[in-house]
């Protein structure tokens, strides 16, 4: 159907506003960013500053922790998807393909565990760790981070295996193709998109993650990016143009990833979701 | 583009760079020192501050110490929050785990100290030196046999910064005060009186002056709370009273309950906002820097009005270093580190740029600084009347009871005598509860911890067990995921219900079993509070985001189909909200909403007239603020199951439509919704789940506040187990999120089984 001019232009104008809404917010911590102290409280506010200047992030990388953070953040996030994939694959693929006992039952809890925030478990999972010996300690986080995502990992990969058509496994099975290199050879490419969201979507959850980073880290020089951008509120007095800063550096790797690879993203987001 | 870049040199030299470097942001020393110290410093006091002139001076410090100490190396950290800091430090002590040296609020030595965690310094630190600091300083950190535990690094006192050009003199009492003040607000359309109510230490400490003064005691001599019987509730009643009638008189704007640090009184002051302030003497510095000399040269500081002219008062605080180190070697060298930090120069060299009163008497006699310049004569002289807080173990709790009738006296939801008997009923039973405690120390086995473990074993066994001789093969594909998830998962889920029933601390002393903790909860009345403030959060978010998202959909969608435009870019826009960290974005709204005239938000409202708003002091404004943050976070979530789904609805049925001349609303409610309605469900149960565990956010925006008006059920759980350390408490919240969680769970599952309408 043809739009005349002026519902095309009541369609564009509706999709800018709604650009507008999320973006804005997200400009004005730019703003801010590149400001000096007197200039986050100037009247009237500017959006773009009289005199500019990259003073705040130079602070920010060079005499802070903020580096290390998105390092740690990157290694634990990285490690994380790692062992979640890992221990996942195997078990999704088996989930979905084999007939055992209990299967509709595992498949059934995993399903009610997966809703289950992590933030419920802060108590219990603090004892855990320090039980362990692994509080301040990257692994602790790491097993920890995989283990919550686990139950949702296991679900989207069953979809998204559940989905292959069955002829390509059967013929695989006639080669006599053992179950490893089924996996391995046939079915891990075929579902590689899939793969690449989930994991895309783990990488990111984990990225974000607070609460258990601040429970389960001491040392500073551990913090993730989340519980390191927290702690640059000071007590007495915060200083809002490094605050800012540090919150860009923050969402710069997490905005590029989403840049380039939106459509993965938006596959995991669904697909835990909404099956096929 | 350009921050990108930035960030990759950074990440790529950042590492490299700080090897030849004496100090860096992970280490102090050099990098081959035998000798590793860990040190937790206070935020604003190493060269890790957030602060630049602050982390300069502790640069040029440290590196003068490392030049002259090559075998020792330090790991710096600070912690997020002050709060934390101490509830780190506790849960520390208890899993032996403590840093070699730490800087603890002066008022917290008591609880280390019972531990017998903190160690002598006698032994390093010369008699001599000693002398040099003010006697208070040595004398609250001793014990009788003439040991000190502690390094005092700076003091501080509360005075009340006045313009000079709006107020001929400064008020003595609180009549004159209100009186000046309203009429400064009226006439010059600014803050008269501004000061500390949000939820945090400083409305409570900078306010006690005013009750001293008085003669009001917090605690008796036995260390137990007294502060809400006669004759001290008469004078803590006069106090809230007051606060309540600063907005009563329009003296002081409703935005003082978002105070929440002392910077939002200096910028109100950089800003032009606010003729009189009650403040801190290290804020003296941010003021002169932040203003011009001409605007400097107005304000002028006085002692802190009281109810009659009479006897001054002030709060003294101030920061200890002290060693936890046991091992001789590392004592020594963490009190030689100390004691070059804190030499008599580096002391004068220090408070210049922090702004605390130095505590060594020689820096105010050879630091020209100090010597010649008289606000620190001034400062000095408030000192004399200068008063620190209680230092026993009850006091972090009447501090955090105070807060809350604060908050309620100053926002008029309750009246001063409501919200005082409340929070005295509060520290009663805290009170009773500590004196009731068992001694610390580890309960010796309990068989019961036992339980949650053999119920995960066997659960993991049950799924296990059955896979017998062909497939057996298929036991080592599940094991590792089954373990992960039994080990971290089901067993904390079972430990939690355990928890609930017992009146453990987090950091692990002896607990016994006991329904107290749901008992406590349910007579709470605190609890139902949070209760209605967590479903109004939740019910609104999850209705905007629900309602948003489909909105956009249907735009994106309708735009889409139509080719009007593809609509990327806006679906891109709203996406980049989801993805940025939950932190982030509390942080992001905090900037956007703050609450002088510079904030953007408040300039827009009042561009269009409507503005400038409290909206994160009001109760109703901060609810509704954090509710716009979270919706605009979670919009894309739903926006994007809902296009998913409009995605499936068969171009046919549309133009079937088409052909009808269906209008929007009919369409939309005839061939759309009964198409969506299994991803509108799912959709409804998914958010919910996500908002009731949303703390991420509020943390950074609101903290909770006003008073507890956007404490949610998980921030309320997060702080009994983490601030307060009550993880029996804590746990049995806990269990109730659970519920609700597996609840929500089991109508997702329902909403995901029941057929779809054939596509």
């Amino acid at each position: 159907m043809k739009l005349s001019t002026p519902r095309r232009w009541g369609f564009r104008l509706g999709l800018a506003l709604v650009a507008a809404a999320f973006l804005l917010p997200q400009l004005w911590l730019a703003s801010i960013s590149v400001k000096n102290k007197a200039g986050v409280f100037e009247f009237p506010p500017r959006w773009l500053p009289r005199d500019a200047s990259l003073a705040n992030y130079r602070f920010v990388l060079t005499r802070t922790q903020v580096p290390w953070y998105l390092w740690n953040s990157a290694k634990v996030a990285g490690l994380a998807t790692a062992l979640t994939l890992l221990a996942g694959v195997p078990a999704a693929f088996v989930l979905s393909r084999e007939r055992f006992p209990r299967r509709e039952a595992a498949v059934h809890a995993l399903l009610a565990v997966q809703m289950v925030s992590p933030m419920v478990l802060l108590v219990p999972i603090y004892g855990l760790v320090a039980g362990l010996r692994l509080l301040d300690t990257h692994a602790g986080l790491v097993l920890v981070y995989a283990s919550v995502q686990l139950p949702f990992t296991i679900s989207v990969l069953k979809s998204f295996f559940d989905a292959l058509p069955a002829s390509v496994l059967e013929a695989a099975r006639l080669d006599g193709a053992s179950r490893l290199r089924t996996l391995w050879s046939i079915v891990l490419p075929l579902a590689a998109p899939g793969l690449a969201a989930v994991a895309i979507f783990d990488l990111a959850s984990y990225w974000a993650e607070f609460s258990l980073a601040l429970v389960l880290l001491d040392s500073q020089q551990r913090f993730t990016i989340p519980v390191g951008i927290f702690s640059f509120q000071s007590g007495y007095e915060t200083d809002w143009h490094l605050v800012a800063a540090a919150s860009f550096i923050g969402l710069v790797p997490v905005m590029a990833a989403f840049v380039l690879l939106q459509r993965y993203f938006v596959a995991g987001l669904t697909a835990g979701a909404v099956k096929g | 583009m350009v921050a990108t870049l930035l960030l990759l040199a950074a990440a790529a030299a950042g590492p490299a760079l700080g090897d030849d470097a004496l100090v860096t942001p992970m280490r102090v020393g050099r990098a081959d020192a035998p000798l590793t110290l860990s040190v937790w410093a206070q935020q604003d006091y190493s060269h890790l501050a957030a602060r630049p002139a602050i982390a300069g001076i502790f640069h040029d410090v440290f590196r003068e110490w490392a030049a002259t100490h090559p075998g020792v190396q330090l790991r710096v950290s600070v912690m997020p929050a002050l709060e934390q800091h101490k509830a780190k430090l506790l849960l520390a002590a208890a899993a032996g785990r403590l840093p070699d040296i730490a800087s603890v609020d002066s008022f917290w030595m008591p609880l280390f100290m019972a531990g017998g965690h903190v160690q002598a310094l006698n032994a390093w630190w010369p008699e001599a030196d000693r002398a040099d600091f003010l006697p208070f300083t040595i004398q609250t950190l001793s014990d009788g046999a003439g040991n000190v535990y502690g390094v005092w690094h700076g003091t501080d006192c509360r005075v009340l910064y006045y313009r000079k050009d709006l107020l001929p003199a400064p008020p003595r009492t609180w009549a004159e005060l209100l009186e000046d003040a309203g009429r400064i607000s009226r006439e010059r359309r600014i803050a008269g009186y501004l000061y500390n109510a949000g939820r945090w230490e400083a409305a409570v400490f900078d306010h006690l002056p005013m009750f001293w003064a008085q003669g009001g005691e917090l605690v008796d001599a036995a260390g137990r709370p007294v502060f809400g019987a006669p004759p001290n509730r008469e004078r803590m009643l006069n106090v809230l009273a007051f606060l309540r009638d600063t907005i009563r008189s329009g003296a002081s704007p409703r935005s003082v309950l978002a105070n929440n640090d002392y910077q939002q009184l200096t910028s109100a002051a950089v800003a032009g906002d606010v003729a009189m302030f009650l403040g801190g003497s290290w804020q003296l510095p941010d003021l002169r820097t932040g203003l011009s000399a001409s605007e400097f040269a107005k304000w002028d500081i006085a002692p802190i009005p009281q109810k009659d002219a009479g006897p001054e008062a002030t709060g003294t605080g101030g920061w200890v270093w002290v060693v936890f180190a046991r091992d001789p070697e590392r004592q020594k060298a963490a009190a030689e580190f100390l004691l070059t930090v804190e030499s008599p120069t580096n002391v004068g060299r220090i408070s210049q740029i922090t702004g605390q009163l130095p505590v060594r008497r020689s820096v105010y006699r050879d630091f020209a600084f100090f010597r010649d310049n008289p606000w620190y004569a001034r400062f000095g002289q408030m000192l004399v009347h200068g008063r620190a807080r209680p230092a026993v173990p009850i006091y972090p709790a009447i501090s955090a009871q105070l807060q809350l009738a604060v908050g309620y006296a100053v926002s008029g939801e309750k009246t001063p005598e409501r919200a005082l008997d409340d929070a005295w009923r509060a520290v009663q039973e805290v009170d009773t509860r500590q004196r009731g405690a068992p001694p610390p120390g580890r309960r010796a086995f309990d068989p019961a911890t036992l339980l949650p473990v053999a119920l995960a074993m066997l659960l993991a066994l049950s799924v296990l067990a059955p896979l017998r001789g062909r497939q057996s093969g298929l036991r080592a594909w599940i094991a590792p995921a089954l373990l992960l998830v039994s080990v971290a998962l089901v067993y904390p889920m079972l430990d939690l219900v355990r928890l609930s029933f017992t009146d453990t601390r987090t950091h692990g002393t002896a607990y016994a079993y006991t329904l107290a903790s749901f008992r406590d909860l349910l007579t709470d009345p605190a609890f139902y509070g949070m209760i209605g403030v967590t479903l109004v959060f939740v019910a609104s978010s999850v209705v905007l985001q629900l309602g948003l998202g489909l909105a956009i959909a249907l735009l994106i969608d309708a735009a889409r189909r139509r080719g009007a435009a593809r609509a990327l870019g806006a679906r891109l826009a709203v996406v980049s909200a989801w993805v940025i960290p939950g932190v982030l974005v509390g942080v992001l709204w905090r900037i956007l909403l703050v609450e002088n005239r510079a904030g953007i938000v408040n300039y827009w409202l009042s561009l269009a007239g409507v503005g400038p708003l409290p909206l994160l002091s009001s109760a109703t404004l901060a609810m509704a603020s954090v509710i716009a943050a979270n919706t605009w976070r979670g919009c894309a979530f739903s926006m994007i199951l809902q296009f998913a789904g409009l995605q499936r609805i068969p171009r046919e049925l549309h133009e079937a439509a088409d052909l009808e001349g269906l209008g929007a609303w009919p369409r939309f409610r005839m061939v759309v919704l009964p198409m969506i309605a299994p991803v509108v469900a799912l959709n409804l149960a998914l958010i919910t789940i996500q908002t009731l565990n949303t703390f991420d956010l509020i943390l950074p925006l609101t903290a909770g506040g006003p008073a507890r008006r956007t404490e949610v059920i998980s921030l309320y759980m997060y702080r009994s187990a983490f601030y307060e350390l009550e993880a029996g408490r804590a746990a049995a919240v806990a269990v109730v999120m659970l519920a609700l969680n597996l609840a929500l769970a089991v109508a997702a599952a329902q909403a995901l089984s029941r057929p779809r309408p054939a596509a």
